[in-house]
């Protein structure tokens, strides 16, 4: 078995990347819609979890810009 | 692990029924309430999420499912050419299930056309997503833009204006095969486009995006390119299905089958290395 160079290794490693930030959006996007889904079910449930669970979404998103800049 | 991501996942797989919840999601709920919340989700999990698969024959309709939802859908003999439409709920081997209607094939003859769209009237107004897999390879385009127009979006013409815009927003146009699309060639040392091919996909699908979105009633980020058979870009078109589902697309299932796993032995290695040094 011949060595990966380089630069497929560069491409493997950016197409993991690219795929752990689209698993992490695909879940970001089930919570945002079952946050709707409460909100139209239980209201009560809605209101003590969705500001909190929102805040856990902002602090996650606020951390991964700080680690981009 | 980043400590919020750690609670977002769980909660994820709390709702989606693979996790119990963890003690700070307990804690902060309440007993009571968790109790409350998971007999209702537990409720609404036994409705599966209704997925339509549209498409000509051979675009790649059951790869697409299988790939995407980590399933083992088979292509039944029996089914192929169906002139009737069935709906087949499975468990997913993640956790969670699915019910996929599958169509008659439309496009071939005219006369059996008319039957069909009788069945389509009756049955994608019951569906929650209508996922319309076209093949990016093709050059003529023409007569899955009838479809969708007269066929897709006619099974909805009784319904009010503002209605069929919500129903736009359900459709997804998957544009399938990219793999196919030259010039350039499909690296499989790696399984994914060389760079020339990459060029060439995105040039290809920019234009059938441009040409769909002139002739259709559908959002440009409703329309998604992709390669079933190769496993590229799945997340691409599962977080558009998730957000075309609205309310319910916390039901699907975020697992789509690994790229690598059909890449060359020595990539695999790499991958695993790689993933392991975290």
């Amino acid at each position: 078995m011949s060595e990966l160079t380089e630069k497929q290794q560069q491409k493997i490693i950016t197409l993991l990347k690219e795929e752990k930030k689209n698993a992490l959006l695909a879940i970001l996007d089930g919570i945002a819609s079952f946050l709707d889904w409460l909100k139209e079910n239980t209201k009560k449930i809605y209101k003590t979890i969705s500001n909190w669970t929102r805040e856990k979404i902002k602090n996650f998103l606020k951390s991964l810009i700080d680690k981009l800049l | 692990m980043n400590k919020d991501l750690e609670i977002l996942k769980n909660i994820f797989n709390f709702i989606q029924g693979r996790e119990e919840a963890n003690n700070e999601i307990k804690h902060f709920i309440g007993d009571k309430d968790l109790k409350e919340l998971d007999e209702l989700l537990t409720k609404e999990r036994g409705r599966p999420p209704k997925v339509a698969v549209i498409g000509k024959a051979g675009v790649g309709k059951t790869t697409t499912i299988n790939n995407l939802f980590n399933a083992n859908l088979k292509t039944s003999h029996a089914l192929a050419g169906t002139k009737t439409a069935y709906l087949k709920e499975f468990e997913l081997s993640g956790g969670g299930s699915l019910a996929i209607l599958d169509m008659p094939g439309l496009g071939e003859d005219l006369d059996e056309d008319q039957i069909y769209e009788q069945i389509y009237r009756d049955e994608l107004p019951k569906v929650d997503i209508i996922l319309y897999i076209l093949q990016a390879n093709e050059r003529i385009l023409g007569e899955d833009q009838r479809i969708i127009n007269d066929v897709v979006l006619g099974s909805f013409s009784n319904f009010v204006l503002s209605s069929k815009k919500e129903i736009a927003k359900r459709i997804i146009i998957g544009l399938n095969k990219v793999d196919l699309i030259g010039p350039g060639a499909w690296d499989n040392e790696i399984n994914c486009p060389s760079d020339e091919q990459e060029i060439s996909i995105d040039r290809r699908c920019n234009d059938i995006t441009q040409k769909l979105l002139k002739l259709i009633p559908i959002r440009k980020k409703n329309m998604v390119y992709y390669s079933a058979e190769k496993r590229y870009r799945l997340y691409n078109l599962l977080i558009a299905i998730i957000k075309a589902t609205g309310n319910i697309g916390w039901k699907l299932p975020v697992n789509p089958k690994p790229w690598w796993e059909l890449a060359s032995p020595n990539v695999q290695k790499f991958v695993h290395d790689y993933q392991n040094k975290g």
